[in-house]
Order: structure tokens, then C-alpha cells, then sequence
């Protein structure tokens, strides 16, 4: 069914609700999963190269756990995971992945760190819904 | 109306001596700052935008309406903090990257100080009526390039990691030395004080790297007492010294001392740390919060048409100076446009040369206010264009899929020289 599934992961519990979901679609289908963290938070305009720098360190820092997490999944799943990490702008990123890949579905969380941003111009989820070259799974945390 | 009697109401002995320490006590005035130091790095945080820009916000904040006010201490720790990331500036540049780009870099770099230089400063002159020293301090400001949104903008893109986007960043630090070159001379005093302040200058820059590793080698043991940060520091003050001495700009020396020792720097990432640290926990608060302090809002609304003005001359005098050139070096179209958009940001050293002019007396507050504007500007405007527009795909920044990973924590470090 699917053959390429890309899974945007940010560590937040709904984008790690999607990782979980993408990488059993793709055992179920023996599809492979390319996991996507996103560094969205690098600071704009900055007055020294150093305040990017320190962050990337520290978001780096950070991915590099993600990273185990996501390939330890996959490995438990028995499914072939890679994981890339890419800068900038998640949304168009992870659309940008997804075809560049040849991916046939996108699986994010609805919702993960978009912050005050997402509040006021939409979240990554609506705008990945709204641009994605393939299909697109909203994975929601069930309620109550 | 100092930012003290915010807190007071006039009569009451005891509030009027309230008032009076908070305005004269050294810790409490240092608190205040401190506190706008600190909401700006929590609003930085929070919206995205680099601590440096929302400090020279929350500085225009505090300087229009909390009526903040500078003192000698102020003023050294905000000079220091702006001679800290000119001596950064300097220091991260990949040498290797520079060498190998070389002639491009040049050519790219000096046309994107030069034009805009040359451009902004005539403007000034003749079209808006600045006197002659006023409208050179506009060309110094708005010649820059901001490396630092360069590079931010290119980790976004992916660009840095490409041979062209190292190019750029190269061709950024050539124009930055034009920007602090100029600085540097165009106000200095010319006499055989000025042959003594080159004679050690050069000197010294010819000894240091040698000495600095030295002093890394031999003394690494003992860190804790951080000899090399503090042999660094003594070189900045003495240099940053005998350039006030002779009239010219302590930015100047701390450029070049970032330059030379930049080798050293690429090889010991835990100096390049503790540098930071101090700088953006202590220092570059009080210069980015002094630098929006001067910016008086009522002359941004009444200077809003040479704001334009100004900034519209920039953009179309670094395209001027910057497409051809990178036509001859045979980028492509889009990719040229990109380069020149992103050549045009300002920011650092744009708000640097513009507070020396307005601490010379060279500009008065209504024009500080007008160049601080375009420089925050032109840190806006040509990224959100070049972002939006000219973004260049995977395959015209010759960038190879797949090939980026999360770099080791020191490598991440360098911006000219990430995986």
C-alpha cells in the first residue's frame, strides 16, 4: 500500500505518537520510513554568528537522542528507519523531504512545538495538510 | 525624567531616597538593565527572533518610555560588548574557506562594501542634506553585511554547506573589513601617534597567534584561572586603547585580532565557549540595549522617508555592486540573486558604526534614529525577499541529498566549516 513513509518527529508526545503510527503503517505495508527532525527554533536575525551556533549545538544535542529514539523504534519494529535532520522552516522542510524522497505518505502530529507562531499563522499540521505532495496522516492523541 | 522616579511619587522622604538610589545605586541600576536584559532573552525564546534584535527593541522601549539612562560603567561594558563581537566576528571565519574562495570572496566583498559605502554616503550628502562626516558615518553604517543573518539564513537553506554558500560567507567577512577598515581611518586622527598605533598593531598581530597557542599549550592545565581568556582580553584593552588614543575606532584592532588568531579559535572550541559565554551573558546586553536606548521613536515616524529612502539606496547599490560581480563568477540567476539579497542584510556592525558617530558627535539622534532603523531593516527585509522568493533548491546550491547528519558538537561551532 505504502512504499515511502516520511514521519516529521520534534520530540513533543504528539509528534512521537506519529512516529509510532508511521512505523507500524510500514510494517503492515513493508514500507521503509525516513524520520524528519526539523531545527524550527534557530533564532532570526541574529546580532553574532554565535547565537546560531550555540543553538544548533544545543538542538543538535537534543536530536541526537531523538535520533536513537526513532532508530531503536524502528529496529524493535523490525522496519527499515533512517532519520534526517534538516533546518528551518518544518512545514515547507517536510514537504519538501516527502517529495524529494518519493514518499507516498506523511504522517506528523497535530500538534507539536510551533509555539506562539503556530497560535497566530496556523500550525505545521495545516500547512503541511495544505502543500504536502503526497498523502498526509494527522495523528491526534485520542481524548479523555 | 530618569527611569527611578518611575517608582517614587514626589514628597516622602523616605520615597524620595528611594527614588534616588534607584537611580544612582550602582546595583540597582545594574538590576534594571539586568531585568531588560533577561525579559529580552525570554522574548527572544519565545518568538524566535535572535536575543540581539529584541535587546535593541526592548532598548528603544526602555530609553522612549522607562527614560533609561547610560553611565561611564555602562558605557564601558556596552563598548566592550561590541568589541567582544567584532574580536567574534573576526575569530569565525574558516581561514581554509577564505584561501580557497579567495578571489571571488574578494571581489564579491569589496563590491558589496564599496558601492553601498560610496552610495549611501553621497545619498546622504546630497539628496538628504547630512553634513559631509555625518553622511560618511551612513555609508559606514549601511555598507555592512551581517554575517551572522547570512549564516542563519543559510543554515535554513542548507547553503552553508555548500562550497558556494562558504564562498559567501567568505565574501561577508571582506565586506565587514571594509565596513570596520573605514571606521577605523576615515575618523582617526593622522599624526606619528597613528605610525606608532600601526607600527604595534602589526606587531602584535604578527606575534599573536604564535603567543595565543602558546599560552594554550603550556597553561592548558591550570583553566580555571582562564589565562588565555584573560591574555585575550589584555590584548583587546591595550589595542582598543591605543586606537581611542589616536582617534580611531577599538572595533578596528578587535577585527584583526579576531582574524589572526581565527586558526587558533577553529582548533580550541572550548576557548571560542567561554568567550561567548561571557559576551552574551554580560556584555552585548548593555551594548544592544544602549544601541536602542538613542533610537528616539518620533524621528523614526518623522524620519520614515529617508528611512525608505536610505534603505531603498542600499538594497539597489549592493545590487549594483554585488549581481555583476557574481555574474562574472558565473553563478546562477537565482542563485546570484539570493547572494546579492543576502549580501545586503545589516545589523551588528551597521548599529556599531552608527552608535560611534552618535557618541563623536558626528550625528545627532534624529539621524542615529534613521540609521539604526535601515540597518534593523535591512536585517528584515532582503532575507524575508531572498527567503521567499530566490530560496535556491537542493540542486542549484549544488547541495548532494542525504548528506547532512547532526554535526559533533564542535564542529557545529564553525559556520564556514559544518558538515
Amino acid at each position: 500500500m505504502y512504499h515511502r513513509i516520511v514521519v516529521g518527529f520534534d520530540g513533543s508526545d504528539s509528534s512521537r505518537l506519529a512516529l509510532r503510527e508511521g512505523v507500524q503503517l510500514a510494517r503492515l505495508c513493508g514500507a521503509e520510513v525516513l524520520a524528519t527532525l526539523v531545527e524550527e527554533h534557530l533564532p532570526k536575525y541574529p546580532g553574532a554568528i554565535s547565537e546560531t551556533t550555540e543553538e544548533r549545538e544545543a538542538v543538535n544535542a537534543y536530536f541526537v537522542t531523538l535520533q536513537e529514539e526513532a532508530e531503536a523504534l524502528g529496529r524493535d519494529q523490525g522496519v527499515r528507519l533512517t532519520v534526517r535532520i534538516v533546518a528551518g522552516n518544518a512545514p515547507k522542510l517536510l514537504c519538501d523531504v516527502a517529495k524529494e524522497a518519493g514518499a507516498d505518505l506523511l504522517a506528523i502530529g497535530a500538534s507539536g512545538r510551533g509555539g506562539l507562531w503556530a497560535g497566530m499563522l496556523g500550525s505545521t499540521a495545516d500547512k503541511v495538510v495544505d502543500h504536502a505532495p503526497c498523502s498526509v496522516l494527522v495523528v491526534r492523541r485520542p481524548r479523555g | 525624567m530618569p527611569w527611578g522616579s518611575l517608582f517614587v511619587r514626589p514628597g516622602g522622604a523616605t520615597r524620595d531616597s528611594l527614588g534616588r538610589a534607584m537611580t544612582h545605586n550602582v546595583w540597582f541600576v545594574a538590576a534594571a538593565w539586568m531585568a531588560v536584559a533577561l525579559l529580552a532573552s525570554l522574548i527572544s525564546i519565545r518568538v524566535g527572533i535572535s536575543v540581539a534584535l529584541i535587546e535593541i527593541f526592548c532598548g528603544v522601549v526602555a530609553g522612549n518610555f522607562l527614560h533609561f539612562e547610560t553611565t561611564e560603567w555602562i558605557n564601558f561594558l556596552a563598548t566592550f560588548g561590541a568589541g567582544l563581537l567584532t574580536f567574534l566576528a573576526g575569530a569565525e571565519i574558516d581561514p581554509i574557506s577564505l584561501r580557497t574562495h579567495w578571489r571571488p570572496a574578494a571581489a564579491i566583498g569589496v563590491t558589496s562594501f564599496l558601492l553601498p559605502f560610496v552610495g549611501t554616503w553621497q545619498a546622504a550628502y546630497w539628496i538628504f542634506g547630512w553634513d559631509w562626516r555625518a553622511a560618511q558615518i551612513a555609508g559606514v553604517a549601511l555598507s555592512t553585511t551581517s554575517v551572522a543573518v547570512v549564516y542563519a539564513v543559510m543554515v535554513e537553506s542548507r547553503l552553508n554547506e555548500t562550497e558556494v554558500g562558504k564562498l559567501i560567507l567568505a565574501a561577508c567577512f571582506i565586506t565587514d573589513f571594509g565596513t570596520v577598515l573605514a571606521l577605523g581611518v576615515l575618523f582617526a586622527t593622522f599624526n606619528a601617534y597613528m605610525l606608532v598605533f600601526v607600527a604595534v598593531l602589526l606587531a602584535v598581530l604578527y606575534v599573536l597567534p604564535r603567543v595565543t597557542q602558546e599560552i594554550i599549550q603550556r597553561l592548558g592545565a591550570t583553566r580555571v584561572s582562564e589565562p588565555e581568556v584573560k591574555f585575550l582580553f589584555l590584548v583587546l584593552f591595550f589595542l582598543g586603547g591605543l586606537a581611542t588614543w589616536v582617534k580611531s575606532e577599538a572595533v578596528l584592532p578587535a577585527y584583526l585580532v579576531g582574524l589572526v588568531v581565527a586558526g587558533v579559535f577553529l582548533r580550541d572550541r572550548v576557548l571560542v565557549h567561554r568567550i561567548r559565554s561571557i559576551a552574551f551573558a554580560l556584555l552585548t546586553p548593555f551594548y544592544f540595549i544602549k544601541a536602542g536606548l538613542f533610537v528616539s521613536l518620533p524621528a523614526v515616524v518623522t524620519g520614515a522617508g529617508i528611512i525608505a529612502a536610505l534603505l531603498a539606496v542600499k538594497l539597489a547599490a549592493k545590487g549594483v555592486g554585488v549581481w555583476p560581480t557574481g555574474m562574472v563568477f558565473h553563478l546562477p540567476r537565482r542563485l546570484n540573486a539570493y547572494t546579492t539579497l543576502l549580501m545586503s542584510t545589516g545589523l551588528t556592525f551597521g548599529t556599531i558604526s552608527a552608535l560611534f558617530g552618535f557618541e563623536h558627535r558626528v550625528i545627532s539622534q534624529e539621524q542615529y534614529t534613521v540609521l539604526v532603523t535601515v540597518v534593523i531593516l535591512s536585517a528584515v527585509v532582503p532575507t524575508l525577499i531572498a527567503q521567499r522568493f530566490f530560496e535556491p533548491t537542493a540542486a542549484e546550491a549544488g547541495f548532494v541529498a542525504g548528506r547532512h547528519a547532526p554535526p559533533a558538537p564542535n564542529a557545529a561551532s564553525q559556520p564556514a566549516s559544518d558538515p
